[in-house]
């Protein structure tokens, strides 16, 4: 691969990158309050929640991404419905990795004791209260390694969107090797962005289990009645 | 603080965890600011009763008076159909109630002060300034206002149990539930928790206690209730049910308490001796 070759086709593979980005930012963002909501759903007392939510969950995540995408892109004009490929695309992954998300928060929410949600209860705060001020707190520690994994594959799954034309980065990898019959050169290229970016959520998934998980290994400092500020080594328990 | 407690009356309570019938239509009458302790063997029912108490556990049938107010089951029409009462109420019910768990359930990512205040601010309302007042003044009461600070991590199984118990008492609730406050902690710790439920039992609320440690409850209950398989089987002043049981269960059950307190004393105790070991003896 000489110099050259990545000078001239940078613009069009970073242009792809922005786009990628911004599909998986917006889509990031999308998802958890989705994948927040179904958790819910599946957690609820009601019959009719917990059917929509398994619903929900056990449609989207057990029909390949790409299948989905292209299924539901190509007919929607049949109906009348004519929606921009960007669009689409980033509702689309944020709708397919809500629902993973919805069954890791399922599953961390289990993890958190049964008596933090009792003793909750108990002072009298009412279920969303308890949920979102004692029980969702704790279960970042075993939310936060899977969901890891899955922002991952968020990531990665996002290459789908090429399928239906949204200008990623797999999509102008694909315009470049076109053009230039390099195919070889640029997918390396966009191999090495694509582990760039997941190297990247690795780091910053390591600093939010540090910031999070803090509670558990050390006491506050003197004074601040806000909980752990000081960084310390002494470990307690798990 | 006298007189502040409330009524509690368990009608007809029955509860099963699938074929296990923890309750079999338990009736209960609890006087204001009377101190009853539950004992029994393990398994027969008491720690579900008190968790019906505050509808933490919801019963199959019967229903719960505090103050004469059904708790989380409402009769339709004084007829035969049952609904649940709306969350909101029960909500408001359970701030009246205080409950102390067996093992603490502090909340491990708020400060000892925070888990005191977070019931204040949520549920009753108050501005931070006069949360913090109360939550100081009730980790005052058991000894914890200089731990305010600390994450429950940081601290003691007595002491967590003293904040536990604070956190109930800042609510100022009528009934005070406490489900084997005791049980997790050493001998030492034991004694720190009792004093604070002593003070707690002094300022006239209702208390409802679960607890082995009979040779301590014997002090402080008005009524001791012996549970068996899912039913009240005795009760009736402590003096009474402990000296002269009447059914063979509670005879077998007394003696057994007998010598395995007799045997960690190492003495053999009467029921005044176990109650002298817990109180004077057993000083840190």
């Amino acid at each position: 691969m000489d110099l050259e070759f990545i000078k001239t086709y940078l613009p069009v593979i970073l242009d792809g990158y922005l786009m990628t980005l911004s599909i998986c930012v917006a889509a990031f963002v999308l998802a958890w309050p989705i994948g927040i909501a179904v958790a819910l759903c599946r957690l609820s007392r009601y019959k009719v929640l917990r059917a929509m939510g398994t619903t929900y969950v056990e449609v989207i995540r057990n029909i390949p991404f790409a299948i989905q995408v292209f299924l539901i892109f190509y007919t929607l004009p049949f109906f009348g419905i004519f929606l921009s490929a960007y669009g689409f695309g980033v509702v689309a992954l944020a709708i397919y990795i809500a629902s993973y998300y919805a069954e890791l928060i399922r599953g961390a929410v289990h993890s958190v004791p049964r008596s933090q949600y009792e003793s909750a209860r108990g002072v009298g705060l009412s279920y969303l209260q308890a949920m979102r001020r004692v029980v969702f707190p704790q279960m970042f520690g075993y939310l936060i390694p899977p969901a890891t994994n899955q922002t991952i594959t968020l990531v990665k799954e996002s290459s789908v969107l090429s399928i239906i034309t949204v200008p990623e980065l797999t999509m102008a990898a694909h315009t470049v090797g076109g053009i230039s019959y390099s195919y070889v050169e640029v997918f390396l290229m966009i191999a090495v962005l694509y582990w760039v970016t997941t190297l990247t959520l690795l780091a910053a998934s390591r600093w939010l289990e540090v910031v999070t998980q803090r509670y558990r290994y050390l006491d506050s400092r003197p004074g601040s009645r806000t909980g752990a500020t000081e960084l310390g080594v002494e470990p307690v328990g798990r | 603080m006298t007189g502040r407690g409330a009524t509690v009356e368990l009608r007809g309570i029955a509860k099963s965890f699938g074929r296990v019938q923890a309750l079999c239509g338990v009736d209960l009458q609890v006087a204001a600011g009377e101190v009853i302790v539950v004992f029994g063997p393990s398994g027969c029912g008491k720690s579900t009763l008190l968790r019906c108490v505050n509808f933490l556990v919801e019963p199959d049938d019967g229903f719960v008076f505090i103050d004469g107010a059904p708790m989380g089951r409402i009769r339709l029409n004084g007829g035969t159909k049952v609904r649940r009462d709306r969350e909101r109420n029960i909500n408001r019910m359970r701030a009246d109630i205080g409950v102390v768990f067996q093992h603490f359930n502090l909340w491990p990512h708020r400060t000892t002060f925070e888990n005191v205040t977070e019931g204040l601010i949520r549920v009753r309302g108050m501005t931070g300034e006069k949360a913090e007042a109360r939550a100081m003044e009730a980790l005052n009461q058991v000894g914890m206002a200089d731990f305010a600070d600390r994450l429950p991590v940081r601290l003691s199984g007595g002491q967590q149990q003293r904040v536990a118990i604070a956190r109930a008492l800042a609510m100022e609730p009528k009934v005070l539930l406490l489900d084997e406050p005791t049980s997790s902690l050493d001998p030492i710790l034991v004694h720190e928790v009792l004093g604070a439920i002593r003070d707690a039992a002094q300022q006239g609320l209702t208390m409802l206690i679960v607890t082995h440690h009979l040779g301590f409850a014997r002090q402080l209950a008005d009524r001791f209730v012996f549970m068996d398989h899912g039913t009240i089987l005795e009760q009736g002043t402590p003096d009474i049910v402990l000296n002269s049981p009447t059914s063979d269960r509670l005879k077998v059950f007394l003696s057994l308490v007998l010598s395995a307190e007799a045997s960690a004393e190492g003495q053999s105790g009467t029921w005044s001796d176990g109650a002298q070991t817990h109180t004077s003896e057993m000083t840190p």
